[in-house]
């Protein structure tokens, strides 16, 4: 039970997969307009996640996937993601209308892919593997709210023409993943 | 209806992508195989010398940290091992022999901090891991804490398995490790007998004391805290033993350092002092070496003892 | 995407991983070496070249609202065979890119390349954009990874991507002068950025309004 805190901890904070891993900085950039939208869109990311880690770890436990599992990791989420859609339809008509372009590609998320093909290729325990399903996903929530919050800053900032767009994203992200190591060690 | 065609056009892709996988990877197998046995060949051979066929095992590990495990034919066990250092991945190999023994230690790659997570390629990191047991301890090195643990911890993991494949059992009497300093990085020489010693950063003499043909002075010095006027500053005493007929600084010894911890205190450091042991001053372009980063704490010991053979004379 | 819309590709302006953020996961992955960078950009690029192909023939029998799932089927497919072919025969290039191999199955710019957001277009036309587009990707990986492997180590060392022999190397900072910072996560991210001012800069496209 020990090992609950820092796992769950370090995949929120310390080895969050978007900050020290860099994966979906490309959908991070882009998706989510408004606050709402951005939480919408976060938290969806994050179930799918979670979700999909969990179904595709049992899947691989029971079979040996081999070279199918890259297909069998894709349709899973891709099943997932149209259950999320579902849900967020049905209780939020007026969301829906505004993500509906976006849900989908969250299929595509990096993040999400990379932990499915690492808790199945790692092999963790099944203890291990829960909360890091647990944690990862709020982690991916976090820098989701984080990068909606900067660009929101650099929407009203001056930014040097070279700069505006993508490039002053990827420094400010740059200047996150430094603060973020400043935790490193903690646990 | 659209979205039944839909779903069976999904279908139809899923079967036919499956298909053309299973047919493909059918057909590259034997070339996969191949490349991965000679993937790590490099570190495995220089984890075993001499001739030694290695053959991947299955195993089972919690941790995540094993990568490989691979059995060295009549020789031991050999591991891949990867963890997350302070600042990127750090990989590595390990071999035991077939005697519960570390016998190898090899970077495959380490991308930490240059003068402090690098030092874990080092050959005094290595020698605190090779010879040791699989039921020993490995000592953390202070200051470079989440670099050396990240390997301890797979260390400990490829422990676990190989004690488990062996049937040793850990019953706590191998070494227990306390944390170990890091070696110490030297920087620049600097002579002992210089002429333009500052009033502020001479040794004052507190104390001497006869003791057979040797004097021992007390000396305190300025250091860091005191140049820098830090409220409070404390200046460095030694206790420095001079030979004076024989023109030998005998030894010194730290007695108490007021400068910055973990940086300063460094002076007080066996390998730094050794070179004070035992050293003639009879030629006056003697020199010792400083310890980079610690310039000033280092310049103050130097000072003591310049103070101490000149009281001397 | 609607973001793409009314931006059309290009090498300087809106260049796909630069100024688009197509792919940028494995850009951010695999720059830290001139070796890795060329083994997996011509890799992504083959890889964008067949998922154009398959993407048209997809294109003609998928109704629209499947098209998005179809296709990330196939760009998962189309990474499966890359990571096999890779592991078969330049397996050391499959272990210093690690992960980011099978990561392939959601690289955007190989879906994107399948067609999935534009509805019209000739076979011709996809082909077409496939091979600029794939060519702007991995020079712009190309860029990046000299960067960050020259001031990050000092030099640049290529290796053979298929049995990681030395083809040629240079050394011109001594090793007081290199930043480690730039081999890693941090340096990756800035060197992109860096790289990706440059290239609008020196794009004429016109300025681009707002923050997004």
């Amino acid at each position: 039970m020990e090992n609950i805190w820092p796992i769950l901890l370090g995949t929120i904070l310390i080895n969050n997969l978007a900050f020290t891993k860099l994966v979906s900085i490309g959908q991070l950039a882009h998706f989510g307009d408004d606050e709402k939208e951005v939480l919408c869109i976060g938290s969806s990311a994050a179930v799918i996640m979670g979700v999909s880690t969990l179904i595709s770890y049992l899947v691989a436990q029971v079979v040996d996937l081999g070279a199918l599992d890259l297909l069998v990791y894709m349709l899973v989420v891709l099943l997932v993601t149209e259950g999320v859609k579902m849900v967020v339809k049905g209780r939020n008509k007026e969301m829906f209308e505004s993500v509906k372009g976006v849900l989908p590609l969250l299929a595509a998320n990096s993040a999400i892919f990379y932990l499915l093909i690492d808790t199945t290729a790692q092999g963790l325990e099944f203890l291990p593997m829960l909360i890091t399903a647990v944690g990862a996903p709020i982690g991916l929530l976090f820098a989701f709210i984080l990068y909606g919050a900067v660009r929101e800053r650099l929407a009203v900032s001056h930014t040097p023409k070279p700069f505006k767009g993508l490039p002053i994203l990827l420094v400010y992200a740059a200047l996150v993943v430094l603060a973020l190591s400043g935790l490193n060690g903690i646990l | 209806m659209k979205n039944a065609k839909g779903y069976i056009v999904l279908l139809i892709t899923v079967l036919l992508t499956g298909g053309t996988l299973f047919f493909a990877e059918g057909q590259l197998r034997p070339f996969i195989e191949e490349a991965s046995s000679g993937e790590h060949q490099g570190v495995l051979v220089s984890l075993f010398d001499g001739d030694t066929t290695f053959t991947e095992v299955e195993f089972s590990d919690e941790t995540g940290f094993i990568e490989k495990v691979f059995e060295a034919e009549g020789k031991g066990y050999a591991y891949i091992l990867q963890n997350r250092g302070f600042s990127d991945d750090i990989i590595f190999g390990l071999a035991f022999d077939l005697d519960g023994n570390i016998t190898g230690y090899e970077i495959v790659y380490l991308n930490d901090t240059q003068g402090y997570g690098s030092l874990m390629g080092e050959e005094d990191f290595k020698n605190s891991i090779v010879g040791k047991t699989s039921i020993d301890g490995i000592a953390v090195v202070s200051g470079v804490t989440v670099t050396s643990k990240a390997i301890i911890d797979a260390i400990d993991a490829a422990k676990v398995h190989y004690n488990e494949a062996m049937g040793i059992e850990d019953d706590g009497s191998g070494v227990v490790e306390e944390p170990q300093a890091p070696p110490l990085n030297f920087g620049d020489t600097m002579a002992i007998f210089r002429d333009n010693v500052s009033d502020t950063r001479k040794g004052i003499i507190l104390d001497t004391v006869e003791e057979g043909g040797n004097v021992i002075y007390t000396v305190e010095a300025a250091g860091y805290a005191v140049i820098e006027q830090y409220p409070d500053a404390k200046r460095n005493i030694f206790a420095i033993t001079i030979d004076p007929a024989n023109q030998v600084i005998v030894g010194v010894e730290v007695i108490e350092t007021n400068d910055t911890p973990g940086i300063g205190d460094k002076v007080s450091h066996e390998d730094f002092l050794a070179q004070f042991e035992n050293l003639s001053y009879a030629d006056e372009s003697v020199e010792v070496d400083t310890i980079s980063m610690a310039t000033v704490s280092s310049v103050s010991v130097v000072n003591a003892v310049l103070a101490a053979i000149l009281e001397s004379n | 995407m609607n973001r793409l819309e009314n931006k059309p590709m290009g090498f300087f302006g809106n260049n796909p991983v630069l100024g688009l953020a197509l792919g940028l996961t494995t850009a951010l992955a695999v720059t830290n070496s001139v070796t890795n960078a060329l083994g997996m950009g011509v890799l992504t690029f083959i890889l964008v070249i067949l998922a154009a192909v398959l993407g048209a023939v997809v294109k003609m029998v998928t109704p629209e609202e499947m098209l998005i799932p179809v296709n990330l089927v196939i760009t998962a497919f189309l990474a499966k065979l890359g990571e096999l072919f890779v592991l078969a025969f330049a397996s050391s290039l499959a272990t210093s890119v690690g992960i980011f191999l099978p990561l392939l199955a959601v690289n955007s710019l190989v879906l994107y390349a399948t067609g999935a957001f534009h509805k019209e277009g000739s076979f011709g036309t996809s082909i077409m954009k496939a091979f600029s587009s794939g060519a702007a990707y991995v020079v712009a990986l190309l860029v990046v990874a000299f960067v960050r492997e020259l001031l990050g180590t000092g030099g640049v060392n290529l290796l053979n991507p298929f049995n990681g022999a030395a083809l040629f190397s240079f050394s011109v900072l001594s090793s007081e002068f290199t930043l480690g910072l730039f081999t890693q996560p941090m340096g990756a991210l800035l060197t992109v950025a860096l790289v990706a001012g440059l290239f609008q800069a020196l794009s004429k496209a016109p300025e681009e309004k707002g923050g997004k």
